[in-house]
């Protein structure tokens, strides 16, 4: 398309739209990569220090993350919530440093239930819990029993400053979700484009009974075929990408590097096909054969791909997240202040597996034209 | 030429990933991960994702020469 | 419809006329459940037992896919299709084979029996388990013919076939050692039912896509 300016001067349309295309990937690329590590976690409850507690007086150390307990010293307000509606507050004995604070607490002989979580509030932070496992001693328990809270002056409910969710266990690697998940999209993206080339091969090759007109244009058969390999290349090596990240992540996030979970294995068999789509395609050395055998594998592969990622985890149980319902995201990962920052790392990253998919095209066709030269 | 690159990164990196597996009983290697809220980790991953894709534009770039060479 | 009858009754006729090659492949489960049988002696845990039927079944199927592809002689697959249908030859191939395939299972399940007994089979949903290993056996028919069909047209050797096959044959393996090692144990049909309804749409992939596509490349 050469679209005319004011100025009289032709210019190529579709080359200004790639350079605006590649320096939008480059801009989305750095703002992914400088927030995933400049926002902090949101201030969150991690643990107390006791494990059961009696009625009378008990004392306990509140550990949070990423907390400001020392700076908010004046507004700083822990409690003890039953059942999430009656309140026992507690006198704050030392506030020890920015995370930890060590509270006494006077409870009655009798609660309305033993569903306990620690509370701590105060206005940069807001609602600070900590929702352990912690056992009732010698409490009589009413359920239905008023009890009589305590009084609060403010209650701020809502931390100050942008930051990601906190999850326990996962914690500080919940910004993974920008490197990791981006990478199946990509590699779902170039598949696709492999798989519309793979077929626009075989409609150009043409079924066996058309007539030989249109079962010999080979030209476009060709040029559609190494499409498919190379965007089915670049996906691969997305692939791999992702199956390694995710491994570390597990690894060092829940302990494990691989789990029997259908996501996984189906990630591994995407892998293993698509390995076998290049095997098949170096193993036949006749170029029209080729295209047309390995574009009918990547069809089979493709339709695989779509079956194990994402039909059959929307049907079964497993460890990763998103089962039972949208395969990729979970609760937590639909966070809008983690969507600010995932959102355009996924459109960066297709763009970037997109750009180097047209490099690796364009090295593709040198080597061929090259080999079409020495004959 | 290029086919060749393939199959050897292929099980290069297949080599790589089954040889972490004998990290699973070392517990130097968890507490230097699991510290400071695990951030270190989200390093390692980033830093996994940057650098296979820099290997992958290097080896474009070593078969463009290649492949430029030979005219 | 009724040429697909008349071919899949053709490869059953050249079949029976080259009787060795089903023998041989038949020597071959009873020579595995015969190594077996000397190995185990008895077998007592379901988990072995349904371990060791696949073992035997995925071998058997890549054996008997073998055969099939490589004892044809090259002038008469284009006279076949000079004569009928590509899209009926492949979906005749295809359905012949599973068959095979099934058959070659039901076959090695019975030695098995034989040779180890019923003992297994006490808390086994015996239907349950039967229903698993035909559309598992059928399967992995439609899956290899599928593969095998590409990898015989690149004139490259047997070993593509089973590169080709076997990573389409892996989730179909997962699930179906799931469902056999489930229904030994005897769980409920709502339970495992889910693990049918895989296999089932593991099965019609290779069967449809195949029929679509082969017409694209018969005439190399």
């Amino acid at each position: 398309m050469i679209s005319n300016t004011g100025l009289g001067n032709p210019i190529d349309f579709k080359a200004f739209m790639k350079i605006w295309l590649k320096v939008i990937c480059v801009a989305l690329l750095a703002y992914v990569a400088v927030s995933t590590f400049w926002y902090p976690l949101i201030p969150a409850g991690l643990q107390v220090n006791i494990n059961k507690i009696n009625p009378g007086e008990n004392q306990f150390t509140l550990t949070g993350y990423n907390t400001h307990f020392v700076s908010e010293k004046e507004n700083l307000q822990v409690f003890v919530a039953i059942d999430s509606t009656a309140r026992y507050c507690g006198s704050i004995l030392n506030v020890i440093d920015n995370n930890h604070v060590l509270v006494s607490v006077n409870l009655p002989d009798t609660l309305s239930s033993a569903n306990i979580a620690f509370v701590a509030n105060d206005n940069t932070d807001g609602y600070i819990i900590v929702e352990q496992p912690i056992k009732s001693e010698g409490f009589v328990l009413i359920p239905g029993y008023k009890e009589k809270s305590c009084k609060i002056s403010v209650i701020q409910t809502d931390h100050k400053g942008f930051g990601y969710p906190y999850q326990p266990i996962i914690m500080e690697t919940i910004r993974n979700l920008m490197w990791h998940v981006p990478m199946w999209f990509t590699m779902f993206v170039l598949m696709t484009i492999s798989f519309i080339q793979s077929i626009k091969s075989l409609n150009s090759g043409g079924r066996a009974d058309d007539n030989l007109d249109k079962f010999l244009d080979q030209k476009k058969l060709l040029i559609s075929d190494t499409k498919a390999a190379m965007s089915a290349s670049t996906g691969l090596v997305f692939c791999l990408l992702g199956l390694i990240t995710g491994s570390v992540w597990a690894r060092f996030a829940w302990g494990a590097w691989w789990t029997n979970d259908p996501q996984l294995n189906g990630a591994m068999v995407v892998f293993i096909v698509y390995v076998a789509y290049f095997i098949l395609r170096n193993s036949t050395p006749d170029l029209e054969k080729r295209a047309r055998l390995s574009s009918i594998f990547n069809i089979f592969a493709f339709v695989l791909m779509v079956v194990l990622l994402m039909v059959m985890p929307r049907f079964t149980e497993g460890l990763h997240p998103g089962k039972s319902g949208n395969p990729a995201f979970s609760q937590y990962d639909l966070d809008s202040s983690l969507r600010v920052v995932f959102y355009p790392a996924v459109l960066g990253f297709i763009l970037l597996g997109y750009w180097l998919y047209r490099i690796n095209l364009s090295i593709r066709n040198i080597e061929i034209s090259n080999d079409e030269n020495e004959y | 030429m290029m086919k060749m690159n393939i199959k050897q990164l292929i099980l290069c990196a297949i080599l790589a990933i089954s040889s972490i597996s004998s990290f699973a009983q070392s517990s130097g290697l968890e507490e230097f991960f699991y510290a400071s809220g695990k951030i270190r980790v989200v390093i390692v991953v980033a830093s996994i994702v940057m650098t296979g894709l820099l290997i992958y534009v290097f080896t474009l770039d070593r078969r463009l020469k290649k492949s430029t060479k030979k005219k | 419809m009724s040429a697909v009858t008349a071919l899949i009754k053709k490869e059953i006729l050249l079949e029976f006329r080259q009787k060795h090659a089903l023998a041989g492949v038949l020597v071959y489960v009873l020579a595995t459940v015969f190594v077996c049988y000397l190995s185990f002696q008895k077998i007592e845990e379901t988990q072995i037992w349904g371990a060791l039927l696949w073992i035997t079944g995925v071998f058997t199927a890549f054996n008997a896919m073998q055969k099939t592809f490589y004892s044809e002689k090259p002038g008469t697959q284009f006279y076949m299709y000079t004569l009928a249908n590509p899209a009926h030859v492949i979906l005749s191939k295809l359905i012949y084979n599973a068959l095979t395939v099934a058959m070659l299972n039901v076959i090695s399940l019975f030695f098995f029996i034989l040779f180890f007994g019923t003992k297994v089979l006490d808390q086994a949903d015996v239907l349950q388990m039967l229903t698993g290993i035909l559309l598992g056996s059928t399967g992995l028919g439609f899956s290899l013919t599928f593969a095998g069909s590409l990898a015989f047209k690149s004139g490259s050797g047997t070993g593509l076939v089973a590169i080709l096959g076997f990573p389409l044959i892996i989730p179909l393996l997962i699930t179906m050692v799931r469902h056999t090692s489930s229904s030994l144990t005897g769980v409920s049909w709502e339970l495992n039912g889910l693990n049918l309804v895989v296999l089932f749409v593991l099965n019609l992939l290779p069967l449809v896509l195949g029929y679509i596509l082969f017409p694209y490349i018969w005439r190399e």
